[in-house]
């Protein structure tokens, strides 16, 4: 064991504690960090884009709209408010549900939004919330408004109220403007002045049946979500209008179209008040599609490093001096011990930063005890950890096998393809089994003992019939034992051959008596 | 004596009372059909330099593989330091392979204590005996070089280090002279003196048979799979006849009939071992060398007398001994020699001349 022990710590310094890898960790903190400051950054570098309406009608569907394009700007700033109250609540002093109503994290519904709006906004907001919160509120920072309504210039405006411009006309006008050829004014401003983003033109007969349609006029053929925010706000508009129409007026239609409705997810395996569905179940829930795919990740990066590794020992003829100091089982359990370790260093020190993070910056958040509590303290991550480490030993032993009958990743191409498909196959099944896991797709990749590892994970928060699972699982013990057993075997019997790397060589040498 | 190959086998050495630290008892290798090792018994004793001599492809390399418990054996016993595996007395024995590596980002000093660790020595033992090894073989400078930085030279040292740091009682050494420049081959067969000395085995493996000539106390020779002696070089040429080596521009033949010798051959001056200009005229007066085979007992000077009384002028008579390379090439070569039947015409003899 000591041996392993030291082949295992060999590996793992090698690449561990190498200048890449070193640098690696000290900068991703650092990285994180740059790349939040940098999404903040490129969020307040997007600049405030301007629109016109020219609006013929005489229906006033320009404030409508700019009304509804603002409306969706709350939406955004009190999205960020509920969650920056989430985070920074301070639960010792009071629940969320005790910051007085509108300013309480609650479903973004039209009366909280004009209550919002009624009551101070944002300011209010602060000075309400502030007793609760264990940071001071002046640290949140509402998004900027991306819109803006541009007023139309003089001459326009004035062409507008006489109703004498046609729409190529007002277009012929303000196409420099588009063409980002001429800059608006701003007023009060000095200065270059801004770029009109977009025009909207509301023609006289807009709404009518059969008659013309608005334009949307933008350089920005990407861009396309104040196109979207347009639309919509138009379609309000004409929703309205025909609720008038109908005899309701503008608060009872608001009432209609933004009523939601409640509906709360129970578990049929608990009861009463256990038996709603909470963050700690869908943490459980979630928990084993992100394993799922660690493991997919760390068996592409971990099984290239045991290949690499290898084929390095083999083809710089170290191996037979390391084989006379250890037995071949010793060398090959030391590398998967070893860069196995590699591999998990990187999420270890994301889970400890977590959990300490978890402990002392957010001691007192509800949503990061519950994130703890499923990933460290629920039963669930140790049958995740079992099936894990069963998954990573199958898939990493191909990897070894191979490296030890290759003189170069040339001569391991001829495998790396084959393991490759077989690694990644279950891939696009594993959507369903997450969807549906207790399925038929969801049974059948239990039972293949590649993909046990992987079905189990998936399944397991979904109570799956537990015969089905035990069965699977000393089915896949016993193939993955005699498996690895059979890689064990070419991987000794590999390591000192001098046959040439193919796929004949290498069932010869997973035979009884081979030839090397 | 065991298991006996179908040539010559001398006896083990009668002087060495000890029992054998490596023992092999008819031990097989077949890879397939293919039969790498045949049925080979050896010896190997305390505190000796044991040669493994054999050709390309003779299964040098398997059998030590074998002895070293890295292949397991087709058939056949191997008792190692009194174990029956290698691996369990591993800190015992250093092994430097025939295929040289290290680990290319790894420091010098790093290397060998890892390779002693894995060995049993203890982490901070194992990084003093680095530092010591390193600089008693002049690599004091580079303990902190990555092994990538050395010169071939400089990390074939730093591997037999690696084989020595945890200080083994049996070192087995497979072609350590290749690669090596002059200096380096005698500063190594210092070290293999040196460590015999000490009390340590060597075994060493070769086909540069003035090494072995030089160091071995004994010897194996191996060839295809088999082995064809096993003892030492006196032993090993008490199987061949005397010779003589004569040089003459007179005519020779009547000493066919002097008395002692069994068979004269005229051999060119490249194989008499020695050159010259002068030897290569070709006229009636030009020297011609001429090599006797001598029946065991024969007294040279009465065949000296012999010559003289019939008018032959000897510009050479030299008593030659058997070298190891004639030795080596009659016994690995095709046709194996059998005792009485040895016709060396090969040269690089090691030469005496006569009293």
């Amino acid at each position: 064991m000591r041996e392993t022990a030291l082949i295992a710590w060999r590996e793992y310094k090698q690449y561990v504690f190498s200048r890449g890898f070193i640098l690696l960790i000290a900068l991703a903190p650092i990285g994180l960090f740059a790349l939040a400051f940098l999404m903040g950054a490129l969020e307040n570098s997007i600049p405030q884009r301007h629109y016109m309406i020219i609006d013929q009608s005489d229906k006033n569907y320009a404030d409508q709209v700019e009304d509804y394009v603002g409306r969706l700007e709350d939406q955004r700033v009190i999205a960020a408010w509920d969650q920056f109250v989430t985070i920074n609540q301070n639960v010792e002093l009071g629940e969320e549900s005790d910051i007085p109503e509108p300013f309480a994290p609650d479903a973004l519904s039209a009366q909280r939004l004009h209550a919002f709006r009624a009551k101070g906004g944002v300011e209010a907001a602060k000075r309400t919330a502030e007793p609760f919160l264990r940071v001071d509120p002046e640290n949140f920072i509402p998004p900027r408004a991306r819109y803006k309504r541009h007023p139309l210039p003089e001459p326009l405006r004035q062409a507008a109220q006489a109703k004498k411009f046609s729409a190529d006309q007002y277009l012929d006008y303000l196409r420099p403007y588009l063409l980002d050829e001429k800059s608006l004014p701003v007023k009060g401003e000095g200065g270059d002045g801004v770029t009109l983003f977009a025009v909207l033109i509301i023609p006289a007969d807009f709404g009518e049946d059969g008659k013309s349609d608005a334009q949307y006029w933008s350089r920005n053929l990407v861009d396309v979500e104040l196109k979207d925010d347009f639309s919509l706000g138009l379609n309000r508009a004409l929703q309205l209008q025909l609720a008038a129409n109908r005899g309701l007026n503008k608060r009872t239609y608001e009432e209609i179209v933004t009523s939601i409705a409640s509906l709360e997810e129970f578990r049929p395996d608990r009861e009463n008040e256990d038996a709603a569905l909470n963050l700690k179940d869908r943490i459980e829930t979630g928990l084993p599609a992100v394993m799922t795919y660690f493991l997919f990740i760390l068996i592409f990066s971990v099984g290239h490093l045991l290949l690499t590794n290898t084929i390095e020992e083999r083809s710089n003829k170290i191996v037979e001096m390391l084989l006379s100091s250890v037995t071949a089982n010793q060398l090959m359990l030391g590398k998967l011990l070893g860069i196995g370790a590699v591999g998990l260093t990187i999420p270890a020190i994301g889970a400890t930063f977590a959990l300490i993070s978890g402990l002392t910056l957010f001691a007192d958040n509800q949503i990061a005890s519950q994130i703890i509590s499923s990933l460290f303290l629920s039963p669930l991550v140790w049958v995740y950890l079992f099936y894990f480490l069963c998954g990573y030993v199958i898939f990493a032993m191909m990897y070894l096998a191979v490296g030890a009958i290759s003189n170069s990743l040339q001569d391991a191409q001829t495998f790396i393809g084959p393991i490759t498909l077989i690694v990644l196959a279950p891939l696009p099944l594993m959507v369903l089994v997450f969807q549906d896991p207790n399925g038929l797709v969801a049974s059948i990749m239990t039972w293949i003992p590649f993909y046990t590892p992987y079905a189990v994970m998936l399944r397991a928060a979904s109570d799956p019939p537990l015969w089905e699972i035990i069965g699977a699982t000393i089915f896949m013990l016993v193939f993955g034992g005699f498996f690895i057993a059979l890689m064990g075997r070419i991987f000794r019997r590999g390591l000192l051959s001098s046959s040439p790397t193919s796929l004949s060589a290498f069932l010869r040498l997973a035979g009884s008596n081979p030839k090397s | 004596m065991r298991g006996k190959a179908n040539v010559l086998i001398t006896n083990s050495p009668s002087s060495n009372s000890l029992a054998p630290i490596v023992s092999l008892e008819n031990v097989e290798k077949s890879y397939g059909a293919f039969r790498a090792v045949n049925n080979v018994s050896f010896d190997v004793f305390p505190k000796e330099i044991f040669g493994f001599l054999g050709p390309n492809g003779a299964g040098k390399t398997s059998t030590l593989r074998m002895l070293l418990d890295i292949i397991q054996p087709s058939k056949g016993q191997v008792m190692v330091l009194g174990s029956n595996s290698a691996i369990s007395v591993r800190h015992k024995i250093g092994y430097l392979p025939e295929e040289r590596g290290l680990y290319r980002k790894m420091k010098a000093v790093d290397t060998i204590a890892y390779f002693a660790r894995l060995r049993g020595v203890p982490g901070k033992e194992a990084k003093r005996r680095a530092y010591e090894l390193l600089e008693e073989f002049g690599l004091g400078d580079f303990a902190r070089s990555k092994n990538e930085a050395m010169s071939k030279g400089m990390a074939q040292k730093v591997q037999l280090l690696a084989t020595l740091a945890h200080k083994p009682e049996l070192l087995i050494l497979d072609e350590p002279f290749s690669g090596l420049d002059p200096i380096n081959q005698h500063v190594l067969e210092a070290l293999i003196r040196r460590l015999r000395d000490e009390g340590r085995t060597v075994i060493f493996s070769t086909h540069v048979m003035e090494h072995a000539e030089r160091l071995c106390d004994r010897f194996l020779i191996l060839a295809k799979g088999e082995k064809r002696f096993e003892g030492t070089l006196h032993e090993a040429r008490d199987l061949f006849p005397p010779k003589l080596l004569l040089r003459t521009s007179d005519d020779i033949s009547p000493l066919e009939n002097a008395p002692g010798i069994l068979n004269i051959v005229e051999v060119s001056i490249e194989q008499s071992g020695e050159g010259g200009p002068s030897h290569h005229l070709h006229s009636d007066f030009a020297q011609r060398d001429f090599e006797c085979e001598l029946e065991r007992g024969a007294d040279v000077q009465m065949i000296l007398k012999f010559a003289f009384e019939r008018g032959i002028a000897l510009t050479r008579f030299e008593h030659a001994r058997t070298s190891l390379h004639d030795i080596f090439v009659s016994l690995a070569g095709d046709e194996p020699h059998t005792p009485g039947a040895v016709h060396s015409k090969k040269g690089n003899q090691n030469k005496e001349v006569a009293a």
